[in-house]
This record gives structure tokens, C-alpha cells and sequence, in this order.
């Protein structure tokens, strides 16, 4: 694992060939199109803020459904070993 | 009903050796097959996919039916709602027949990181059907599920579809909603078709495309019809050959297989242009430093408390969380785990995570500069066709490279398609892939339909 890992990061490090200095980062494909006003279509992404709203979009899952998957529980909590050691 | 039972008949015969499928919906399936029937049967309008056995990539959620994400760590675990990508199919009239093998959450090239062991591919049982969406290219192949959906983050429905001998398509970022997909690298996260023809790939993203409240970086642009789309012709369409994806490590015979299809796209009155996309040499590394990180935060939530695998008797918490992560991910997960979290870590942000955005920057400023020339880029899907199951595991950077015609495209966030252009001499399927604009996926739907009716 050691081995490997090292062998990726001498690889990655390619990328200090390029000089950025000048160039923004880019996080999300969004990005093209918030950021520069223009370019064609710059609202696309716009919507993707939107106003708060007390009730979701979707209705909470009910308790029991979200403690389904639980590998422990009882009717109301997760349950889970103690987190601090005496 | 009949169609469905048929498809069941013939994964009981054929997936014992390619083990495609990890979990059959066979009561959900045959319900929604009868619904179907019942429909037909009183002369109701059937939706557009009406009784079409599908296979849906075991990344994303169906409510009540098993979702691993070819896991240990959600052996057990049984979503409580339904991805949209799912729903769609569903209310389209899809029968869905079960959930597809794939990498480790969606982490591999060759399927072979499955918890729950490789898939083999239909057309050579010895090679890999590709990744990760391995399960869901060798069904299509292999004639047990018309369609399947699939993920890609950095190929991994492209790939596949290439060397298993079928279409694959990757939307545009934000084409397809990805609510209920387990995350892998959420800025380059796409679900697409994979399918026998580009006309049944226009069809499913017709029907999976769209606004989706749920997702909210799904976008907000029409959906055309892509299917009347393909109706248009592809003469005069100006398509870019990047020099840089036939240049060295490329397989000869795969070359040969490109440079001809390009020969038959021109035949039908495209013109071609070359085109230049210089900073491709950066991709995978760029790729594979911002997968990472964004893999170590979204995995950060298989903490064995809500869901998922606990290890056993565990005395504290943080002891509970480090054996339940220890003991339920697989080595390549882990790998990319500590990848991402070193390049996110303090003393490291700057020289690679910062870097690897910037270079991002540059690798889609290729692309911008490429479509202001041309309409639609081809080129080879993968450097080589589908390689033997164990050949590359012990190597991961070997494996990684192999995605360097793929990993742009995600980065950049446009579409692309893997449509099949011929075979190598050992009957091994080669891939064309057709890189399109942002929103452009009717274009390079269109191109790969000219260039399948020519194959």
C-alpha cells in the first residue's frame, strides 16, 4: 500500500510542470457558468439557490424507516459503545 | 410478463459465469410487468419504455431491493426511497430485473474491486468486462437486461460499454439528476444508458433527463427529443480528430479501428478538423487527485451507525468507527480514501488539491477552444480493448492510466459516448468515443448513429 501510494503522488506530481499562476480553480462544471457572465447560457446554473422552506422538498422519513438500516437501535435512538473511556 | 420471465431464464443460464447481476427484484420486476400487461390489455397508451427489462447499476438506491455498491459495507442495507434516474424508468414502464455488479463505489476500471468478485466479460470469460459499471455493460452484452443504467465518474460508462460491444452514453453534468446515487466524486458524478443501440440511448435519456428538485445541481435546460433528433443528417458537420488521443501508448490495432471509422464519418459528409486538446497529458492525475478528495469526504458517512457494516465488539466509539471502516471497505477504496485525504490535508491543499482545480481549469479551456472549431471530437475510448482478469491488478497507476481518454470529459463536464467500430483480430470489441459540447448530447447521438450504421 506504502509502495503504491508513493508511486501515485511521484506520478501527480507532473502537474508542477504547468505554471498556474494565473489560472482560477475550477470546483464545480457550474463554475463555467456562474462565474463568467459571458458566456452563452450563464443562467443555467442559477436556480441552483433556492429560498428556504420550513417543510422540504420531501417529507422526513418516519423514525422507524430511518432506523431500519441501523446495525443497532432500539424503537427511538441509534445506539452505539460508549465514547468515553473510564 | 412473458418478456420479463424470458430475461430471468436467461440470467439463470448465462450469469453463473459472468455474475453480472448481485441482487434480482424479481416480485418488484414481475408486479410492475403485470401492471404492464394490464395496461395493454385495456387498450391504454403504453409509456415509452412499456415492459423494457432493465438492469439498474447497484450504486443507486431502489427502495426495498438490496443496494451494496459492490460493498461489504452495505451487504445488509435496503434504501428507503428510490433514485429519480430509477423512478423515471419505472414510471416510463421499465421493468427493472435487478441491481448490476460493479467496482467498490464505483472505484476501478476492470470490475475486478467488487466485493462480491469480478464480472467476467460475454464475449472472452477470461477479460474483464471493464469499470466500474462492469455488471451493467456485460448484461447488455450478454442479452440479459435491454438497458442498464450506469455511473460515470471517470469513465466508467464508456469503458465498459467499449469493451464488452455496446453503447454507453454519459450525459452532460447536470443532464441526468443523481438524487439517490451513492456518491462517489460529486463534481464528477454522471448515471447514463448503457444499451444494444444509440437509437435505445436516446430513448432512456429522453426519459432520465431533467430538473430534478432533489438534485440540485441538476440543470435547468429543455430536454429535446434526442430520439427525432437523430433523424438529422451528419453531413456538414465538422468533427475534431484530437491528435493527442492517437498519439503514443495507443494499441495499434485500436488505431487502425479509430483512423477507419473517422475514414466512414467523413465518407458521409462530415468534415473532419484537427483539433488540439494540449494539456490531456495533466488529466489523470488531475483526475485522480480530485476524485480522491472528494471520495474521502463523501465516504466519510459509513460510520456504522445509521447504516451499513459495524464491526463486532468494538469497545468504544472511535475504535467501532475505524474497525467497521477497517474491516468494510476494500484495498482500493482505502487507497483512494488516504489519497484524498492527503491531498485535502493542511500542509498539502495548496500543492495538490488547489493545483489539480487549476489544472482542471486548463483541461476545459482545451475543450472550449476545440468547440469553437468543431461540432463533435472522436477517438478511442481506451488505449487498448478489454485485458485479462488479473493483469493489471497489482499495478493501480497501470490501471489508472488506462482511463486517459475518459477522465477529460468528466473533468470538463460535457457528453460522450462509446459506440463499437469494429474488433481486434482476437474478436475483442474497440470503442469509438464522440465527445460532444456542453447540453450537445443530440450532436454526438447523431454522430454515433452514423457511425453504427456504417461499423
Amino acid at each position: 500500500m506504502v509502495r503504491d501510494l508513493n508511486s501515485i503522488l511521484e506520478y501527480v506530481d507532473r502537474l508542477n510542470e504547468i505554471d498556474t499562476s494565473n489560472v482560477p480553480p475550477m470546483a464545480q462544471v457550474s463554475d463555467r457558468y456562474a462565474v463568467d457572465a459571458a458566456k452563452q447560457g450563464s443562467e443555467r446554473f442559477a436556480y441552483a439557490s433556492r429560498e428556504d422552506v420550513v417543510e422540504g422538498l420531501r417529507k422526513s422519513l418516519s423514525q422507524d424507516v430511518a432506523l431500519a438500516n441501523a446495525p443497532d437501535a432500539d424503537e427511538e435512538f441509534f445506539r452505539v459503545p460508549k465514547v468515553i473511556e473510564r | 410478463m412473458a418478456l420479463a420471465e424470458d430475461h430471468y431464464a436467461r440470467i439463470q443460464k448465462e450469469d453463473g459465469q459472468i455474475c453480472a447481476f448481485l441482487t434480482l427484484s424479481k416480485e418488484r420486476a414481475l408486479e410492475q410487468a403485470d401492471r404492464i400487461d394490464r395496461m395493454a390489455a385495456e387498450g391504454k397508451p403504453l409509456p415509452a419504455l412499456a415492459g423494457v427489462p432493465v438492469g439498474i447499476k447497484d450504486v443507486m438506491s431502489t427502495r426495498g431491493v438490496r443496494t451494496t455498491a459492490g460493498s461489504k459495507s452495505l451487504e445488509k442495507y435496503i434504501p428507503p426511497y428510490d433514485a429519480t434516474s430509477v423512478a423515471r424508468m419505472e414510471a416510463a414502464g421499465a421493468v427493472v430485473l435487478g441491481k448490476m455488479n460493479c467496482d467498490e463505489f464505483a472505484m476501478g476500471s476492470s470490475n475486478e474491486n467488487s466485493a462480491y468478485g469480478p464480472v467476467r466479460n460475454p464475449r472472452d470469460l477470461s477479460r474483464v468486462p471493464g469499470g466500474s459499471s462492469g455488471g451493467s455493460a456485460a448484461a447488455v452484452a450478454a442479452d440479459m437486461a435491454v438497458v442498464t443504467l450506469g455511473s460515470d465518474t471517470g469513465g466508467s460508462i464508456r469503458q465498459p460499454a467499449s469493451f464488452c460491444g455496446v453503447v454507453g452514453l454519459m450525459p452532460t453534468y447536470g443532464r441526468v439528476s443523481r438524487y439517490g446515487l451513492i456518491a462517489f466524486a460529486s463534481s464528477l458524478d454522471h448515471i447514463g444508458p448503457l444499451t444494444k443501440t444509440v437509437k435505445d440511448a436516446a430513448i432512456v435519456l429522453r426519459t432520465i433527463a431533467g430538473r430534478d428538485p432533489m438534485d440540485s445541481t441538476s440543470a435547468e435546460v429543455p430536454v429535446p427529443d434526442y430520439v427525432a433528433e437523430l433523424e438529422k443528417p451528419v453531413r456538414g458537420l465538422k468533427i475534431g480528430v484530437a491528435k493527442e488521443y492517437l498519439g503514443e501508448g495507443l494499441d495499434g490495432e485500436i488505431r487502425k479501428a479509430i483512423e477507419a471509422a473517422i475514414q466512414k464519418l467523413a465518407g458521409q459528409g462530415c468534415e473532419i478538423v484537427e483539433v488540439s486538446l494540449p494539456h490531456t497529458k495533466y488529466a489523470i492525475p488531475t483526475y485522480y487527485i480530485v476524485a480522491t478528495a472528494e471520495a474521502s469526504s463523501n465516504l466519510a458517512r459509513f460510520d456504522g451507525v445509521r447504516y451499513g457494516y459495524r464491526a463486532k465488539d468494538a469497545r468504544t466509539l472511535s475504535e467501532m468507527y475505524r474497525r467497521s471502516r477497517d474491516q468494510g471497505f476494500g484495498a482500493e477504496v482505502k487507497r483512494r480514501i488516504m489519497l484524498g485525504t492527503y491531498a485535502l490535508s493542511a500542509g498539502y491543499y495548496d500543492a495538490y488539491y488547489l493545483k489539480a482545480q487549476k489544472v482542471r481549469t486548463l483541461l476545459t479551456q482545451d475543450f472550449d477552444q476545440a468547440f469553437k472549431k468543431v461540432d463533435a471530437i472522436v477517438g478511442p475510448v481506451s488505449p487498448t480493448a478489454a485485458f485479462k482478469l488479473g493483469e493489471k491488478v497489482d499495478d493501480p497507476l497501470a490501471m489508472y492510466l488506462a482511463d486517459i481518454y475518459t477522465v477529460t470529459a468528466d473533468l470538463a463536464g460535457i457528453p460522450g459516448i462509446s459506440v463499437p467500430c469494429g474488433e481486434t483480430k482476437d474478436k475483442l470489441p474497440i470503442g469509438l468515443q464522440i465527445l460532444g459540447r456542453h447540453f450537445d448530447e443530440s450532436t454526438i447521438l447523431r454522430v454515433a448513429q452514423a457511425s453504427e450504421k456504417a461499423a
